[in-house]
């Protein structure tokens, strides 16, 4: 268990919302939330930064007394993706040293798919990729199964779950995460939390794999994933699926 | 000649030739990049460009900014055709001979490879130094000093963190401590990875940031919070 200890006496912010929506190929946002009573000074400054990854993005969203939002942030400078998450700070100016008083670290819900808040426990998003089609991507919170974005106008939004695509990425996807997931501080003394505890509850309780491999072992462990891969493959049963699919006549 | 921008199919083609350049089987790129059908598409405007001899790489990107208007049309930070057959019509400025071999560096040098992605954009050598360019100003300066085709670990280590990249308060407290303003040029010893080098000042900035707005801060104010007894050599040498 990771223990996170704040000393800095930033507050949490709590009770916002962003909702996301698209219009002519263009992501805009807008910020909900009443801060008033808080307990932040009426001056303190609120700055919101919607990012993904290392790029970032930043507006001035007025003060907690006078908030200002600007005229329809938008957020196309930002790389293709549906997993947009936005940095809310309020930040005192007043004093010299511009300290922040109060964060927030929240994703975005789509007014479009107001389903997009839902979090999967592999999401998938849709990024650039340059010549690869998918690739699988350890983000801060968990893994996520990146498609690249040049295909969703191929229907490939609809064909990740399904088809031949799920069938021939998926069982390697999985072994992926499960060959991560040992490499983890904690895996073998069940000390895991967030995303990986998450991952090794749906092994063993979906894919029921209550095995664990041996520590050190490299032949241990290659046959571990392995068999997480092919529990998973039988459950979906990907062979014959994929058979139904490309069936000839 | 008229600028035009590289298709997919052409920057494919960048990258067979970059490779083969590496391993000697070519010395050069191949003219047909610059100009043929199959590799190129014609820019939105008639632009003419020239090759030349740039000292630096303040005149090459002084250069590019004013013939593409680039701080009037900022949404060509992110044009991937354009800033690669810029690199292909530079290409000889951008790379350096060394014992009778071109010397080329990592494709993503040349190529813009994910434009909206920083860890990407940055390392791009006409594209990202025409942002530095018209974002800061005369605060660019000591970056653009150097050479066309050298890569400063100064750049390095600044410019790979957006949120350092973007924050003139900090990019001038940098240049405060790195930047010799009297003879304009690097500090001697900005280059190490000792006490108050720029790879300490990023990672302190990382640190900052979980307790203060930096982008809120002005630059005496950011120089105040730097551990005192580390920066102070820099805060004064020459």
């Amino acid at each position: 268990m990771i223990r996170r200890y704040n000393y800095t006496g930033r507050k949490k912010l709590l009770g916002i919302r962003i909702n996301e929506w698209t219009k002519k190929g263009t992501k805009y946002f807008e910020v909900i939330c009443d801060l008033r009573n808080s307990g932040f000074p009426d001056d303190a400054k609120i700055f919101v930064e919607p990012y993904f990854k290392s790029s970032f993005l930043r507006f001035d969203f007025g003060t907690i007394a006078r908030f200002q939002p600007p005229a329809n942030p938008d957020v196309s400078d930002l790389p293709t993706t549906d997993h947009l998450k936005y940095r809310i700070k309020v930040v005192d100016e007043s004093s010299k040293h511009g300290l922040i008083l109060g964060t927030a670290d929240i994703r975005g819900v789509s007014v479009d798919n107001p389903h997009s808040g839902k979090q999967s426990i592999l999401p998938v998003d849709f990024v650039e990729l340059g010549s690869r089609i998918w690739t699988l991507e350890f983000r801060a919170d968990r893994p996520v199964l990146a498609v690249n974005s040049l295909l969703t106008d191929f229907g490939i939004r609809e064909k990740v779950k399904q088809g031949d695509f799920f069938t021939l990425v998926y069982p390697e996807v999985i072994k992926m995460i499960a060959l991560k997931l040992v490499t983890e501080d904690g895996f073998y003394d069940e000390g895991l939390s967030g995303w990986q505890a998450e991952w090794m509850r749906y092994f063993k309780e979906v894919l029921r794999q209550t095995q664990m491999p041996t520590q050190n072992d490299e032949n241990s462990v290659e046959e571990w994933v392995n068999d997480i891969s092919e529990a998973f493959a039988r459950k979906y049963q990907v062979v014959e699926h994929y058979k139904t699919l490309n069936k000839t006549n | 000649m008229v600028i035009r921008i590289l298709t997919e199919n052409g920057i494919n083609e960048f990258f067979n030739q970059l490779q083969e350049i590496r391993t000697g089987t070519r010395q050069n790129l191949s003219v047909e990049l610059l100009k043929e059908n199959n590799f190129t598409a014609s820019f939105d405007e008639e632009i003419e460009i020239e090759e030349g001899t740039f000292k630096t790489k303040k005149e090459l990107i002084e250069y590019l900014c004013e013939k593409l208007n680039l701080k009037n049309n900022k949404h060509l930070y992110y044009h991937r055709g354009l800033w690669s057959w810029l690199s292909v019509f530079y290409f000889k400025d951008l790379t350096s001979i060394k014992d009778g071999k071109r010397k080329v560096n990592e494709d993503a040098k040349y190529i813009l490879m994910e434009p909206k992605n920083w860890r990407r954009y940055y390392r791009h050598l006409l594209a990202s130094f025409a942002r530095v360019y018209c974002e800061l100003d005369t605060l660019a300066n000591p970056y653009l000093s150097y050479p066309v085709p050298i890569w400063s670990d100064l750049h390095e280590q600044l410019f790979a963190y957006q949120q350092i990249a973007t924050n003139k308060p900090l990019i001038e407290a940098a240049n405060k401590l790195y930047w010799d303003e009297k003879n304009s040029k690097i500090k001697r010893g900005a280059g190490s990875k000792n006490e108050g080098s720029p790879r300490r000042f990023s990672d302190i900035v990382g640190q900052f940031e979980l307790t203060f707005d930096l982008n809120a801060m002005s630059l005496d104010a950011i120089l105040s919070i730097f551990p005192e007894q580390e920066f102070k050599k820099w805060n004064s040498a020459a």
